[in-house]
């Protein structure tokens, strides 16, 4: 019933606020969902939206009917009053009810996020290494263990696979930076320093989106959201979400060709950094 | 008590009234008489107004047209990209590191040389002895001292721009590790403003620190001590109430800020690693002390512009206050609870999860004291007489806008909604909301209501109008679309969401890059409606209408005095004060007002 709600109110104010979503690819409003955790976001959304909106249409009514009918009339007296005591009350506790429901109602949600990480048995682990200005990403392999011959790596592009849980731990090399996924309302800060845990489960892979969308080259994108230098605006990546068997196949092939050859220089700069990161300055770094 | 001090005051003032010759220099420089130093601060923070808001035209444009920079040969080579076309002309372009270094200025500068000045620097200074009945602040010469901090903390700001590698780059929040190491270290790009730049941002603002200190002491002392007979704190002006909460903030805010400040300044400079993992440092620490004082900082910049609406909306609706009791309570409440929310911000920054949660349910509540507010607003204008002069307009408007800024904050107050906007362009509007919607709408306010006592002259009514409804058109045309942009996942910060000739950015936000060209171009009306308004100030200082002692029949006792008011503010004596300041439409007299000071025989 809530989402009819939020879909007439849209819709009333769609010439307004011009949300119209419907049959586009991403358009105004908020993109497509692709996460299971991200529908409980967005109706949070949705529910915060039809409060605010019920009350900015109730005050600013009264505002504009105030200006309309108390404007100023020569040798008229207003009102000689102080206040109320009964309305005082009335609106404070009104919205006082209110607002402790919004935030008892999140709580939920944010635990769910947030707190509850699946249990790494039955998810996927992937390390993700944040610099200046790339996002890099370490997969565990066909053994499944980390620190071995047949880790794959792969740079800007991070492979997930669909309907399964993906737990993504994040460390930053340099500075602060905030890995953002903005099809599955995904967002977690790294400080550098730090290992930061963050988790979700995606419900459509690329190839499905490619067809509703009815774009060949479409893909779902990375972004940073935390300010991490003068090209923060080009620390992006793309998004790739297999179907399982895909994500395995993938796997494999990237795996042999990882014990294959040795892998990039710069992934021993981290390990010795012990990950736990130090920042050296740059003359030390060149050292290497 | 406040009786004593009136009667020693008066023997000053009747002594003072005997030197009024003390020269240019001393009366208008070197002043310490506090009508003076609001004005100084008045004009200062209206000209840094002008480089922000220039800045912001810049950050715009790129915004909007990230592929075309006009007149970019008048930038300093490093600054910009110089490209040829397939017509053989050369194209300049932006890029990132300008881009960052303005958008870290245009916050920096409105944040502290602009809003914070306005609000509590001039109007802070210029209304609190009139309000109160004092002949000055107590303490004029650290007075004087809080007004020439400024200047240094502005030249080493401004000398930032002159040095190697450029200013600050890492946002006005300057967050570690970026801002903390001098050559912020990446294989490829060293960041710029690394060197210098961020060191003098960081010692510019530690200095501005002083003066906000000096100032707020000031106000505290002088509104505990200094009231004129009869005037008890239940009936000072809102505005007075706001200025004085507002320095309490300030006094406990601002120490934090700047002993922030000054362990990032030794992490650059003396080798500390406070804020660096390198020695055991830790860059969220950095982000606990920032908000701590920053949090409040949002309350110091929407508090006095409240308390200055409050005023304004009574005595042009002449009608009393409503609920003045509950207004007063309702600052308190947000000043308290300003202090448990700075969390909020950092609800994504890898802290405690369960620690955000209670973040969330203090800053749920924080909006409460807001709607109190709000809705007495509402009711003071309700049966109502309202003249619909430029004061009243905009302070109208910030009452509009700041209901939308106030709701907006609510989407970001629940955590796992802000999972999906933090850090997108929903806050940016949020902020502009609270900040322009807000704070810049009550400082005009604040200016055409106070500029006849300020200068004895009146603003012109008619450019006035012209100029409140153009600037509320196009702050919502600029504005607002921010909210959009933030639902489509625009991250702030970013030197461009998609550029649609070059077909680089990111492919999710080129839908909303229409609304990008939308809002620089409502920007830039906004930026030059702004004119109408300088050109009203400057006329009206010189040919402005002569006003009276009270043009707007108000009650409070800064009207009581001559426009302009003299040294040592009010005639030989003191006035007495024999009721609370929002007497308006009073069934005691036959006008529609009855001052603070009249003295009514009993009926």
């Amino acid at each position: 019933m809530h989402c009819t709600i939020t879909k007439m109110l849209l819709g009333v104010l769609a010439p307004v606020f011009l949300l119209a979503t419907e049959g586009r690819a991403d358009g105004w409003g908020l993109p497509e969902n692709i996460s299971t955790f991200g529908g409980e976001i967005d109706h949070q959304f949705n529910l915060i939206l039809v409060i605010t909106t019920i009350t900015f249409i109730v005050t600013m009514t009264v505002l504009v009917i105030a200006l309309i009918r108390f404007r100023h009339k020569e040798g008229k007296k207003a009102q000689h009053v102080h206040g109320s005591h009964k309305l005082e009350i009335i609106w404070t506790l009104v919205p006082a009810a209110i607002l402790l429901f919004l935030a008892f109602y999140q709580t939920k949600t944010w635990a769910l996020v947030k707190m509850d990480t699946p249990d790494k048995s039955d998810s996927v682990v992937i390390q993700v290494f944040a610099k200046q200005f790339e996002w890099n990403f370490r997969y565990a392999g066909t053994d499944g263990i980390f620190d071995t011959e047949d880790d794959p790596c792969t740079i800007k592009e991070l492979y997930v696979p669909v309907n399964k849980n993906v737990i993504l731990e994040i460390r930053s090399l340099d500075v602060i930076h905030s890995l953002f996924l903005p099809h599955l309302r995904f967002k977690q800060d790294v400080i550098p320093g730090m290992r930061m845990s963050a988790w979700f489960q995606a419900t459509k892979t690329t190839l499905q989106a490619r067809s509703e969308r009815g774009d060949e080259k479409f893909n779902y994108e990375i972004a940073c959201t935390e300010l991490c230098g003068i090209e923060h605006h080009t620390m992006k990546g793309t998004l790739s979400i297999l179907a399982q068997g895909e994500f395995d196949t993938w796997l494999a092939k990237q795996s042999v060709e990882a014990a294959q050859f040795s892998r990039p220089e710069i992934w021993d700069d981290w390990e010795r950094a012990g990950g736990e990161l130090e920042i050296e300055p740059l003359e030390e770094h060149a050292d290497h | 008590m406040s009786t004593a001090v009136g009667t020693a005051e008066q023997a000053g003032a009747a002594h003072h009234d005997e030197h009024h010759d003390m020269g240019f220099i001393k009366k208008y420089v070197f002043s310490t008489d506090h009508k003076i130093i609001g004005i100084q601060f008045l004009f200062t923070g209206l000209l840094l107004f002008v480089l922000g808001g220039l800045l912001a035209l810049g950050i715009r444009w790129q915004l909007a047209w990230p592929y075309d920079l006009p007149m970019g040969e008048m930038f300093p080579e490093s600054m910009v990209n110089a490209t040829e076309n397939a017509a053989g002309e050369t194209v300049y372009t932006m890029g990132g590191e300008f881009y960052t270094m303005m958008m870290t200025m245009h916050g920096s500068v409105m944040i502290f040389f602009v809003v914070i000045p306005l609000l509590t620097g001039a109007f802070g200074n210029f209304l609190i002895p009139l309000q109160i009945g004092a002949r000055d602040m107590a303490f004029p010469i650290l007075n004087m001292l809080s007004y020439w901090m400024v200047p240094p903390a502005l030249v080493i700001m401004l000398i930032g721009f002159f040095v190697e590698g450029g200013h600050a780059a890492a946002g006005w929040t300057s967050y570690p590790t970026l801002s903390a190491i001098s050559t912020a270290y990446s294989n490829v790009v060293p960041t710029p403003g690394s060197n210098w730049g961020q060191t003098c941002w960081c010692i510019s603002l530690f200095i501005l620190g002083f003066s906000s200190i000096m100032g707020s002491v000031n106000y505290i002392t002088t509104i505990i001590k200094m009231r004129a007979p009869g005037m008890t704190m239940m009936r000072m002006p809102l505005s007075t109430w706001a200025l004085f909460i507002t320095a309490i903030l300030v006094v406990f805010g601002t120490p934090v800020l700047a002993s922030a400040l000054f362990m990032l300044i030794m992490d650059r400079t003396l080798g500390g690693t406070f804020f660096l993992p390198r020695g055991g440092g830790q860059p969220l620490l950095w982000q606990h002390l920032f908000w701590f004082y920053s949090h409040p900082a949002v309350y110091i910049m929407i508090l006095p512009g409240m308390g200055f609406v409050s005023d304004i909306l009574s005595t042009h609706a002449r009608k009393p206050v409503f609920g003045y009791k509950p207004m007063v309570y309702s600052m308190g409440a947000i000043a308290g609870l300003g202090f448990i929310v700075w969390g909020h911000h950092m609800f994504q920054s890898g802290m405690n999860p369960a620690l955000g949660m209670t973040f969330m349910i203090s800053t749920m509540m924080i909006a409460l004291p807001s709607a109190i507010k709000t809705f007495n607003w509402l009711g003071t204008m309700w049966q109502s007489n309202m003249r619909l002069n430029p004061a009243m307009l905009n302070a109208i408007s910030f009452v509009a806008m700041f209901v939308i800024g106030g709701l907006s904050g609510i989407f970001m107050a629940s955590t796992p909604v802000d999972i999906y906007i933090h850090d997108t362009y929903f806050i940016v509007g949020h902020i502009h909301y609270v900040l322009f919607g807000g704070s810049m709408f009550a400082i005009f306010a604040a200016i055409y209501h106070w500029f006849p006592k300020m200068f004895g002259r009146n603003m012109n009514s008619g450019l006035g109008k012209i100029h409140t409804v153009l600037t509320f058109v196009f702050f919502n045309a600029t504005f607002f679309p921010m909210h959009i942009l933030g639902m489509a996942g625009h991250p702030r910060r970013i030197a461009f969401g998609w550029d649609k000739v070059n077909e680089t950015g990111y492919e999710f936000l080129a839908d909303v890059q229409g609304l990008n060209e939308f809002m620089t171009m409502a920007a830039f009306m906004l930026g030059a409606v702004q004119l109408i308004f300088a050109l009203n100030l400057f006329w009206s200082l010189f040919a402005g209408k002569k006003v009276g002692n009270n043009p707007w029949g108000c009650n409070s006792l800064e009207w009581e005095t001559t426009s302009p008011a003299p040294h040592g503010n009010f005639g030989p004596e003191l006035p007495t004060v024999y009721r609370g300041p929002y007497e308006y439409a009073s069934p005691l007299v036959d006008e529609d007002y009855l001052p603070q000071a009249r003295k009514l025989e009993k009926a």
